[in-house]
């Protein structure tokens, strides 16, 4: 299986993102975490946010 | 004009300005479109008079041009409704409008007649620069960096003067990435790799990012404007189809990158986020679907009669434009975009096959639904219904596009597996794949299909001369 | 005091936050990436070439050596060659060949070469017409790799038609007055190419063949049924 999911650094020169490509999917999954995951943070702030606006609104 | 005009802001008449350039220029773009169309059956057509170079580079950039007045002329047209105000510097505004036309034709006579240039530095300043899409010389791209950092001004001044709603902010973030973008194709390197890698990011970036956007921004504007739909509810999937498109079609451009001697990396990096993009575009037709039928349903639900939209050819336009950009841009884009595939699509009919029916069902289809707006606004019209020039229009229009695209991409399959995959690329394998009999169809096809396109641009003229002034199709 | 839920979901104010975090951080990878790719994609010198380095785009000088395009084994796809190949498709960087009849173009007359090709490239318009790595127009075939076409070799037609005897000189005499030597009923129009121009444009055309294509076009002349058929 490891050499299916893993594969050897094959490109001209070497660079982080040819590294990160080596493994499965990783630097998919790189690239897509540092704009995704973010958005939880983003999500739970506006959630607060809102709970607090409400609370207001309700006294 | 004799016509009594109801516009009520200037900004909006220097908009019907644009669009009329911009329709006129489409009829250029079908034109020398057939031109190059008969090169491909009787390729001694016009030869060494306007040779299919020529031809398809006025094709292209009378397209891009077309596009760029239509959506300027929107903008300014939307601006003062949304902001409330007149426009900021509108007489500068057409100023620049006049300053553009001028350039724009000048281009095209140096283009028509002198056509090509030496080998120097200065032919790249003043008669091409032969970088496809970008064959503009130096000069004009100046001339149309100075007209669009004054639009974008303009913009942004009545943007922050008047109300700056979600659609506002929106159109801003994206003018101002869309006017900086064009920079990075004002340079000469000899390096091709290098060459082509920038000239994709005003390619790709343009057409796959930012003018997506402006897409979404006008969809919604045209929503909220004839089927009357919520604002925060338009704006809110604003909002999302904007990350969906930049979080898709940023990165996306990866999908270029694969063979022009970039990285082995960009591969996976194209392939991936290439493949999210049809995910916004499938959620821009439903949105658009949604609103209307939950819109209609609403005002049913309320005992109203009378619930058709308020400018049908707009909406039709607009619906077209959901279905076809998921069409175009999302199946045809994503036919060819995983590089395990485009090894052998790169390049070849197939590619044209998916540039036409994206580019008309992305960006002419809503255009052309703008430019129906602004004849009601124009004409002061409270409902305007379609005509039986409206319906050619749209039926001739769309069916020859459609058949058109499926025309090329018959011809891209039997390219790509005859020249490509079968006998390996060289010079002879390509006039072997040319010279198929699939290959004599498809081109006949096409032509024949850009007729009919041409008689439907015909019919779209006529409606568009036309409808405001019949009180028949107002009530 | 009420417990209702709120729908963040359904709020415009998280969309767009959302829309200008996705676009920036897109933005800001997008550039981190062009910074990795345009240090690999820089065109290399002559220096490269002695020291055995693989560049992705080779110097100029490459017009000094005779090249290919080969399988090869560590990559798993067609790499071009430099100066002859060993077994594994790797460039040895040693195999002269002369181009109108010269080997020793130094560093700044190859520049200036491939410098004249590219602004003839463009002032003549040819991506309208044919493809440059795979960009371009579909009216003609792909340059990509057409220096290592086997139409300008020794058994294919071109250096018989046009009266040559290397690949570099057929080029350039079809480029000067591609009227004359008809492959087609799809005749290239005369672009009034100069002499010199013609010789600028092969040497870019040669350059531009030993730019690392990750293997684009797969499997190019390597079929040679395909190679001399019948061109009408």
């Amino acid at each position: 299986m490891y050499h299916v999911l893993f594969q050897p650094f094959t490109d001209v020169n070497w660079s982080f993102f040819g590294w990160l490509n080596e493994g499965p999917l990783t630097l998919s999954f790189f690239l897509h975490g540092l704009i995704v995951l973010p958005m939880f943070f983003i999500y739970f702030q506006e959630k607060k946010r809102l709970k607090n606006k409400q609370e207001n609104d309700g006294e | 004009m004799q016509r009594q005009n109801s516009f009520k802001y200037e900004s909006q008449k220097l908009a019907s300005w644009y669009f009329t350039v911009a329709v006129i220029l489409f009829g250029a773009q079908l034109l020398l479109g057939l031109v190059a169309a008969v090169q491909f059956i009787y390729p001694s057509f016009l030869y060494d008079v306007l040779d299919f170079s020529i031809a398809r580079m006025i094709h292209i950039n009378a397209l891009v041009v077309w596009m760029v007045y239509a959506i300027i002329g929107s903008v300014y047209y939307l601006l003062p409704e949304e902001t409330g105000i007149e426009t900021v510097g509108i007489g500068i505004a057409k100023i620049l409008f006049w300053v553009l036309t001028i350039a724009v034709a000048i281009v095209v006579l140096v283009f028509l007649f002198i056509q090509i240039g030496p080998a120097k530095t200065s032919t790249i300043w003043f008669i091409t620069e032969g970088r496809e899409y970008l064959e503009a010389p130096r000069w004009a791209d100046i001339g149309i960096v100075v007209v669009v950092v004054g639009f974008v001004i303009n913009t942004f001044l009545t943007a922050i003067k008047g109300r700056r709603t979600g659609v506002i902010t929106v159109i801003l973030a994206d003018l101002i990435a869309l006017a900086g973008l064009y920079l990075a194709g004002m340079f000469y390197t000899d390096n091709i790799a290098m060459d082509q890698y920038w000239w994709w990011w005003v390619i790709h970036l343009w057409v796959e990012a930012t003018w997506e956007v402006l897409v979404g921004a006008f969809a919604a504007y045209a929503l909220i404007k004839i089927v009357g739909a919520k604002r925060q509810i338009v704006e809110m999937w604003l909002w999302i189809e904007v990350a969906m498109l930049f979080g898709s079609g940023i990165l996306g451009l990866g999908h270029h990158y694969f063979w022009i001697g970039t990285p082995e990396y960009w591969w996976e990096i194209g392939a991936l986020f290439s493949s999210l993009e049809p995910v916004p575009l499938i959620g821009m037709f439903v949105h658009v679907l949604y609103d209307w039928g939950k819109d209609k349903g609403e005002r049913m639900g309320e005992g109203e009669k009378d619930v058709t939209s308020n400018n049908t050819p707009a909406l039709v336009w607009l619906v077209i434009n959901g279905f076809g950009n998921f069409l175009g841009a999302g199946v045809w884009g994503f036919f060819h975009t995983l590089p395990q595939v485009n090894i052998y699509t790169h390049g070849t009919q197939f590619t044209a096959a998916h540039g036409h029916l994206a580019f008309f069902g992305a960006y002419a289809t809503i255009l052309i639904a703008m430019f129906y707006m602004a004849i009601q606004g124009k004409n002061g019209i409270k409902k305007l219904r379609a005509t039986f020039a409206s319906k050619m229009a749209i039926f001739l229009l769309s069916f020859g596009m459609l058949g058109m695209t499926v025309a090329l991409t018959i011809a891209g399959y039997e390219q790509v597996m005859i020249e490509r995959a079968q006998l390996g690329g060289t010079w002879s394998a390509y006039f072997v794949a040319q010279n198929e009999v699939w290959m004599a169809q498809a081109m006949d096809w096409r032509f024949f299909m850009g007729i009919v396109m041409t008689i439907g641009f015909i019919y779209l003229v006529k409606d568009l001369w036309t409808i405001g002034r019949n009180p028949q199709n107002v009530y | 005091m009420s417990k209702r839920k709120v729908s963040v979901w359904t709020d415009n104010r998280f969309w767009q936050r959302s829309a200008a975090w996705v676009t920036g951080v897109a933005a800001v990878l997008l550039i981190w990436l062009t910074f990795d790719t345009m240090g690999q994609i820089r065109m290399g010198n002559q220096k490269d070439i002695n020291a055995h380095i693989d560049k992705r785009v080779p110097s100029p000088t490459v017009i000094n050596y005779k090249i290919g395009y080969k399988m090869n084994a560590k990559r798993g796809l067609e790499v071009p060659t430099i100066g002859g190949s060993d077994a594994n498709g790797n460039s040895l960087f040693t195999i002269k060949q002369k181009f109108f009849g010269r080997d020793n173009y130094t560093q700044k007359e190859a520049d200036a070469l491939v410098n004249l090709g590219k602004l003839a490239e463009q002032s003549k318009n040819c991506m309208d017409c044919h493809t440059l790595l795979g960009n371009g127009g579909y009216y003609a075939p792909d340059l990509t790799k057409a220096w290592l076409d086997p139409a300008w070799g020794k058994n294919g037609p071109m250096q018989a038609i046009t009266g040559t005897h290397s690949r570099a000189e057929a080029m350039a005499a079809f480029l000067q007055h591609p009227g004359r030597y008809p492959m087609h009923a799809r005749r290239m129009p005369n672009l009034h190419i100069t002499a010199r121009e013609a010789k600028g444009l092969v040497a870019f055309l040669k350059q531009m063949a030993t730019i690392d294509t990750n293997g684009f076009p797969r499997g190019f002349g390597k079929i040679k049924e395909a190679n001399y058929a019948e061109t009408k």
